[in-house]
């Protein structure tokens, strides 16, 4: 019989994902691209999506757009987000 | 870095990628979201004006840094 | 909307002892045993207060810390708490992210306050909480466990561990717990949440960051004026001899003293003004206590000094047991540097 019990701590070490935990793996999962609309994002995305799929075994890429840069990710897109296991947003200039 | 922070927030692992003359930016942004020292990835500015070639390589490079952020030790 | 999914690391222990043994040695308890916070204790911690373990209650603004939810059941579980005292957990670390609390310099500081937690409202009576005999001591689980939880959330959530964040020289036996219910029932007096705003009727907490709290006792009269002089002189000796600075000072009022101020028709109104008045000292004054070096200086030796800023800066409150003419003021940390924050209690389902 043993106990299965939670970690008390907020771990601060910048070398991890912050409140989500991490995959193990990339494969068979579900990634969502965020692209915000700026000069050749799609282009960066496209090959990323590329790499990500054949080298890591992402099953599926989702693609999302923000319309407006300038304003923060609008809550449909924040909805289409759910469906996936983690999201990479781009890119920040 | 603030829509990563936003999905994060809303349960849902995520990450950006910034260029390099952000960084500082960035790592204001998540501070005062609340959650300083929140990883991303850094690729160099500009990126408007790259080839297709040069994205090609970035790209690589940020799918590299962005597997170690999202991938468990 | 947040994530449902619990988002900790979770550890697997042979058992309830050896979990103990594992936290402390992590230093992840205020020294004391904890309860093992086990998945399912942690979400029925969340729902009977109606929170997803991704909801943020706060965020310590000056290094920028957030509290989640998921954190604050976990380490509520772990002080021994029940379920339905989330509420108040959360309303207290509510509260002390508000800025005015000053939860980074009070919890860090060297001189090693701890938050008091007044509670207000019908939920003392849903959580069985104490208000009289030994109000300020040990004995109710309530009492104990919910100054418990808001401890091991600053350990664990915002690292306030001594000699690293928590520089506290002394500290005092209020770092373990400090919580106390208002005696409502026994008193004619506006409860202290409500006088700071939360409406009639409504449960509502108020914290601050206090000292320790200082003993006093007159039996030898009924005149109102006479007790209440003995609790500004015990006010002007911790001006004297720990910090003059003017901030919130806690009055805490048994039934034996409180029964003298009411039949002399004075309501905590009353008590305040008088305080006021009467809690000052000179520069002189400091001549006495060993701190002679310090008269000559500022405003010279007349200079006088008050421990409130206003009357208001007095919080009144009725509770204690029914014998003994003993009363206690609870100074603050550090001046006006930290005030007290009242908080109302959200009411969730089956509440009240």
């Amino acid at each position: 019989m043993s106990v299965r019990v939670l970690d008390p701590t907020v771990d601060t070490s910048p070398a991890k994902a912050g409140a989500t935990t991490r995959l193990t793996s990339l494969a068979g999962r579900t990634i969502g691209l965020l692209d915000n609309g700026k000069i050749n994002v799609r282009p960066l995305l496209d090959h990323m999506e590329r790499m990500l799929r054949s080298q890591y075994g992402v099953r599926d890429v989702v693609r999302l757009r923000k319309l407006d840069f300038s304003r923060p990710v609008p809550a449909p897109v924040l909805a289409a987000m759910q469906g996936c296991d983690a999201v990479i947003s781009a890119v920040g200039d | 870095m603030h829509d990563a922070i936003l999905a994060e927030q809303a349960g849902i692992m995520a990450t950006a990628i910034i260029t390099d003359r952000f960084v500082t930016t960035a790592q204001v942004i998540a501070q005062v979201s609340g959650m300083p020292g929140h990883p991303f990835a850094v690729i160099p500015h500009p990126i408007s004006n790259n080839s297709d070639a040069v994205l090609q390589e970035k790209a690589a490079d940020a799918v590299q840094q962005c597997a170690r952020i999202l991938l468990a030790r | 909307m947040a994530t449902r999914a619990l988002q900790s690391a979770i550890y697997e222990l042979a058992d309830a002892l050896d979990v103990n043994e594992h936290y402390q040695q992590n230093g992840w308890t205020d020294g004391l045993p904890i309860v093992p916070p086990t998945e399912e204790r942690v979400r029925e911690f969340l729902d009977a207060a109606c929170l997803a373990p991704g909801d943020i209650i706060g965020v310590e603004s000056v290094r920028q810390r957030p509290i989640s939810a998921e954190k604050a059941a976990i380490n509520a579980v772990m002080a021994g708490c029940l379920p339905t005292y989330m509420p108040v957990v959360v309303s207290v670390l509510r509260a002390m992210c508000v800025a005015e609390y000053n939860m980074h310099g009070s919890t860090a500081s060297t001189g090693g306050s701890a938050p008091l937690i007044v509670v207000n409202g019908p939920i003392r009576a849903a959580l069985g909480m104490n208000a009289t005999h030994g109000v300020l001591g040990n004995g109710n689980r309530a009492n104990a466990t919910i100054g418990r939880a808001i401890r091991l959330v600053l350990i664990n959530v915002l690292g306030c561990i001594p000699g690293q964040i928590d520089r506290a020289t002394l500290g005092h036996p209020g770092k373990f717990t400090f919580c106390l219910a208002e005696d409502e029932e026994d008193s004619p007096w506006i409860p202290l949440a409500q006088e700071r705003g939360v409406p009639a009727g409504t449960s509502g907490v108020t914290v601050m960051a206090a000292e320790a709290p200082r003993q006093v006792m007159n039996e030898w009269t009924h005149d109102p004026e006479e007790i209440a002089e003995t609790i500004a002189a015990e006010m002007r000796h911790n001006m004297l001899t720990y910090s003059v600075w003017a901030g919130n000072y806690a009055l805490i009022i048994p039934k034996q003293l409180r029964d003298l101020f009411v039949a002399a028709g004075w309501r905590k109104h009353d008590i305040r003004e008088y305080v006021y008045r009467s809690a000052r000292v000179l520069r002189r004054d400091w001549a006495t206590v060993g701190k002679g070096t310090i008269v000559a200086r500022g405003g010279g030796p007349d200079q006088e000094f008050t421990a409130l800023r206003s009357p208001e800066d007095l919080l009144v409150i009725a509770a204690g047991g029914p014998a003994g003419g003993f009363a206690a003021v609870v100074p603050p940390w550090y001046g006006a540097k930290a005030l007290a924050v009242t908080q109302t209690i959200d009411p969730v389902q089956g509440d009240q």
